[in-house]
Parts: structure tokens; sequence; C-alpha cells
């Protein structure tokens, strides 16, 4: 039974490809790390190596509990189908997480697999590594579920869904934001510790800390039976009572001021998945690609003051998947053909809602810049000057690019991952940043670099606004 | 002018979903894991897979050879995830193969 009703609920087949494929990129990616570590670090790190794995291999099953527990156990719909049949809730409890439990077993096992290979000698450290993090992962497992079942059952209809949204991406934000520091200081601790404790005592320190991490499994399940038992039901209903809560809703008469604006609010709101994962992508991607950009045209020759930093924004401005899916991921484009809605005020409020999302990343990255740098302050506006003219023109070539690029009707997730236009304005913009760079290093301008940057950026964004201003047959929607 | 142009080159379905799309990329990346298998006998003992200015990160070959196949495998799984293959993303499979090629061949 507990099968078919695996497949009822979770819904979901996994090709047997896949499956594989899975399983093979999980091997080699266990194997890779193991060989990195015991090559690159010095040998008294390297014998510790595998508590920065298990310490990895945990922290990733948490961001996956913490994602897929609260909505598949309060959020699945089809839980409600089922609710009329005699299953007992606890059945339904643990059939979701044994589910994913088993996935999570299976990044731990990928993870740690390689200990038995590196350090042959050790294996019984390497089967008891594999199953603290199998049962530190149940335990937050079970946190996760438990914590679940209060906010469903304790919070009111109203606010429930408001109160998992904070739970879930507050939770992910945490886990993200100090994921380095706690890995690596956890790290740090355990590996210092079992230095600093005499053989003799190992046994008896190990023994402890098993006898506490079993004890803590117990009772967790202890409390999830009886919560499942007594709240769960009552709580999903809970939960399903705040999603439907609006459909019976009679909407009131209020007089709108800003149509273009609100209708641009609404699509970018829409979608709770938007603000908190597009922007955690958009962050990381930052990261990523200026370090990648400075250092490759770096190795090329162009070098100067300022330049890392000019890349940090220009890479900030260039990822604004807001902007950049404007219309491909607008749900209302089908209405504008008849609607007397114009095409050019459209694509100007398009632009500025990408462009105020947008300067959120950039001031973000600013302040970082000022913080840790401690710049003039002549610098630092006009760093901030170049982020935000920057932000304009990428906001506004990528609702261009995006207009005029063929789509579908079903882009559901665009807004959140981006598309093509997204890269097209991230190539157009390191070709501006690489043309000021490359004039300035050159000494061809009597003006340094920031403030170049800074002339230029101003100078397209005046250039896309008299475009804006005098071309208005270019923004008409003619697609939709 | 520039949708029928991209609608020319990429086709109606810019951003369907399909089948066939992921065949020709597992197909794509399993001649990735042959080809990288056939160069394996040609490769030096060690290869890098990363640098970071003057410092290089070598790793065997025996290890190393396979990054190449295994990103593309992770790219077509996120790409059949969010729904999103298309004609142009084969391309770039197929590029990746060439690129995997053209780098095995300037380390032997």
């Amino acid at each position: 039974m507990k099968h078919i009703l695996c497949k009822i609920l979770l819904h979901n087949k996994t090709h047997p490809v896949v499956a594989a494929s899975f399983m093979i990129i999980g091997a080699y990616i266990g194997y890779l790390i193991w060989y990195i570590l015991d090559s690159y670090l010095p040998a008294a790190a390297a014998d510790n190596g595998y508590v920065f794995v298990s310490l990895i291999s945990v922290w990733l099953c948490a961001f996956w509990g913490i994602y897929q527990l609260p909505d598949q156990l309060c959020m699945n719909r089809r839980i409600k189908m089922i609710l009329c049949y005699p299953v007992e809730a606890q059945t339904i409890v643990s059939v979701v997480a044994m589910r994913i439990f088993i996935l999570q077993s299976g990044i731990c096992a990928a993870f740690l697999y390689p200990f038995f290979l590196f350090e042959a000698h050790r294996r019984r450290e390497a089967v008891l590594a594999m199953l603290f993090c199998c049962i530190l992962t149940g335990v937050m497992d079970i946190g996760v579920i438990l914590f679940s079942i209060l906010l469903s059952r304790f919070c009111a209809y109203d606010i429930v869904g408001y109160a998992f949204v904070v739970f879930q991406y507050g939770s992910f934000l945490v886990l993200a934001w100090l994921a380095g520091n706690v890995v690596f200081a956890l790290w740090g601790y355990i590996a210092g510790k079992s230095q600093a404790v005499p053989k003799e005592q190992e046994l008896h320190v190990a023994l402890w800390v098993w006898a506490v991490a079993l004890l803590g499994l117990t009772v967790l399940i202890m409390a999830l039976r009886f919560a499942a038992e007594h709240w769960y039901v009552r709580g999903y209903l809970n939960v399903q009572d705040f999603r439907h809560r609006e459909a019976g809703k009679r909407p009131t008469t209020s007089h709108i001021t800003h149509p273009y604006f609100l209708l641009e609010w609404k699509r970018v709101t829409r979608n709770k998945e938007l603000i908190f994962f597009s922007n955690i992508k958009n962050m990381i991607t930052v990261m990523i690609l200026s370090r990648l950009l400075f250092y490759n045209f770096s190795q090329i020759g162009l070098t100067g003051t300022y330049v890392e930093e000019l890349f940090l924004l220009m890479s900030c401005c260039s990822v604004n998947t807001i902007s950049s899916t404007a219309y491909s991921s607008d749900d209302n484009k089908s209405c504008y053909a008849f609607l007397p809605i114009s095409g050019q005020r459209l694509f100007l409020w398009k632009t500025i809602q990408g462009f105020l999302w947008g300067e959120i990343t950039v001031f973000l990255f600013w302040s970082i810049l000022i913080c840790l740098e401690r710049l003039p302050v002549l610098s630092a506006f006009l760093l901030l000057l170049y982020g935000t003219s920057m932000n304009y023109v990428c906001s506004w070539l990528g609702v261009l690019i995006d207009l005029k690029m063929p789509r579908t009707v079903n882009s559901t997730n665009e807004l959140l991952h981006g598309n093509i236009s997204k890269v097209l304005v991230l190539i157009t913009a390191t070709i501006l940043t690489v043309g000021e760079i490359f004039l300035s290093s050159r000494k061809w301008l009597p003006v340094p670099l920031l403030p170049f940057a800074c002339l230029a950026g101003a100078g397209v964004a005046a250039g896309e606004i008299c475009f804006w201003r005098f071309c208005k047959g270019v923004f008409y929607d003619t697609d939709s | 002018m520039i949708r029928r142009l991209l609608k020319n080159v990429l086709g109606e379905n810019f951003t369907e979903n399909n089948a066939k799309l992921a065949t020709v990329n597992f197909g794509v990346i399993l001649l990735m894991f042959v080809l990288s298998g056939i160069m394996l006998l040609f490769l030096p003992e060690q290869i890098s897979i990363l640098h970071m200015g003057e410092t290089y990160y070598p790793i065997p070959s025996v290890l190393g050879v396979w990054l190449f196949p295994i990103i593309a495998l992770i790219v077509n799984l996120l790409f059949i995830r969010q729904n999103r293959l298309t004609k142009m993303n084969s391309g770039v499979f197929v590029i990746l193969l060439a690129v995997m090629m053209f780098s095995y061949v300037n380390m032997m």
C-alpha cells in the first residue's frame, strides 16, 4: 500500500536513464572532492577531510529537506484526495519522509563512499561517518517536519501561508549565508578537538556523541508520532484553507491610480519563488561571474584601478531576470492586444520595475564593497552612479530584447531562471565595460576609468530614454 | 525583424520541451564519454582542470577526463527539469563536445 501511496502523493516517476545519470554524477563528484582534499590539503587537515565531507553532505541534505518536506507534507494537494480513505496520518508522513530520506541517504553515500577507497585502513570510521550523517539528516528532517506540523496547526488560517514562506526561505537563506563560515569553523573545531583528545578518551567521547544522537533521534521520533497523530490532518486542512481562501473572496471595488505599475507589480510578486530563489541565484551568479570575468580579462592585459569593482557591478546589472523576462513571463500579455494599453508606457514601466528590483542587488553589493574596501567618498559615489546607470541600461536592453524575441505562451519558469535575453544583455554589458576598460588602459582618454565609465553609462542610458521617447512604434508588442 | 530572424534560426518551439531533443542530448553526452575514454589513451598522465593565474591544479587524466561529460550531463538534467530543451541548447552540447576535443588535442 505504501508503494501506491507514494505514487499518488509524489506523482513523479524517475526514468532509469535519469536515475543512472544521477548515480554517475554523484559517484564522480564524491570521488573528485576526496581526491582534491587528499592531494591539495596539508597532511594534518587531509586526515580530517572526512569531517569536512560529512558536514558538506549534511548541509546539502538540510537544504533538500527544508525545500521539500514542508511542500510535500503541508501544501501537497494530492493528500486531500486520500484523506477520505482509511489511511492513517502517520502513514502519510512516513511515506513522504522516507522517500525524501532515501534521496538524502544517497547524497551522503555519494559523498562518503570514497572514504573506503582513500582510507582503506579506516573502514570502521567510514561506516560510522556514513551512519552518523544519515542519523543527523534524519534528526534534521524530523525537526523540519515537526516544526511544519506545529506551524500548520497553531498558526491562524489567514497567516499560515506567510509563516511557511518565512520558515522555508528564512532557513534557506540562513543556511546559504552561514554555509562557508559554519562548515569551516565546525571542521576546524572538530579536527582540533579530535587531536586534543587522548586516544584512551576517544572511545569515551565517541560513545557519548552516539548516545546523544540516538537519544535525540528516539525522542524526536516519539514526538513526531504524537504530532502526526493529533495535529497533522487539522494542520494540513488549515494550510489548504489558506490556499483556497482567495477563491471565495469577493473582490472589493478599488480605484487603480497606476495601472501599468500594478500590472508589473503583480507579474513579479505573483510567484513567491521568484523573489527568494531568483535573488539568491543572482547573487551567487554575480559572485562567480565577476571573478571569472576579472581573472580572464586581467590575463589579457585589461587591468587598472577599480576594474574588479566595475566587473562586479556590471555583473549585478546584467543578470536582472525581471527585466529580461518582462514579456515572456507575463501571463496578461494576451489581453494587451484588445485593451487600451499604450505599448510605449508599458515598456517604460517594465523597465522601471526591472530597474528598481535590480537596484536592490546593486545597492547590496555596493554597500559590501564600501564596507570591505573603505573606498574614498568620491569613488564610492561614482561606483554607485555607474551601478545605477548600468542598471538602467541593462534593464532597458533586457526588456527590449525580450519584446523582440520569439516566445511561446507556456513559459512558466522563465521568471525564475532567465532566458536567452539575459545572456544577450550580459554579452552586451560585458562588451561595453571591456571597451571602457580597454580605452582607459591604453591611455587614449584624458579621464580616469571610473568617471569615464560613469559618463559612458549615463550617456547610453540617456540615448535609450531618447530612443524610447521618439520611436514609439518599436515598443508595441505585435506577438501578443 | 529581429523576431523573424530568430524564428527562422531557432524555430517556433523556442521554449518547448521535446523528448527527441533530450535523446539527442543524451546521445551527444554518450559520445563525449566514449571520446573521452578513447582520448585517455593519448593524454599525459596528469591534466590541469583549473588554473588561477600562474597556479595550475593538475589531476590524473583517468579522473579529469570525465569532467566535461559530467558537466554536460548535469546541464542536460537541469534543462530537462526546467523544460528548456531547445535546438539551440542541443547546439551548445555539440559546441561543448568540440571544445572538449580541442582542449584534449591541446593537452596531447
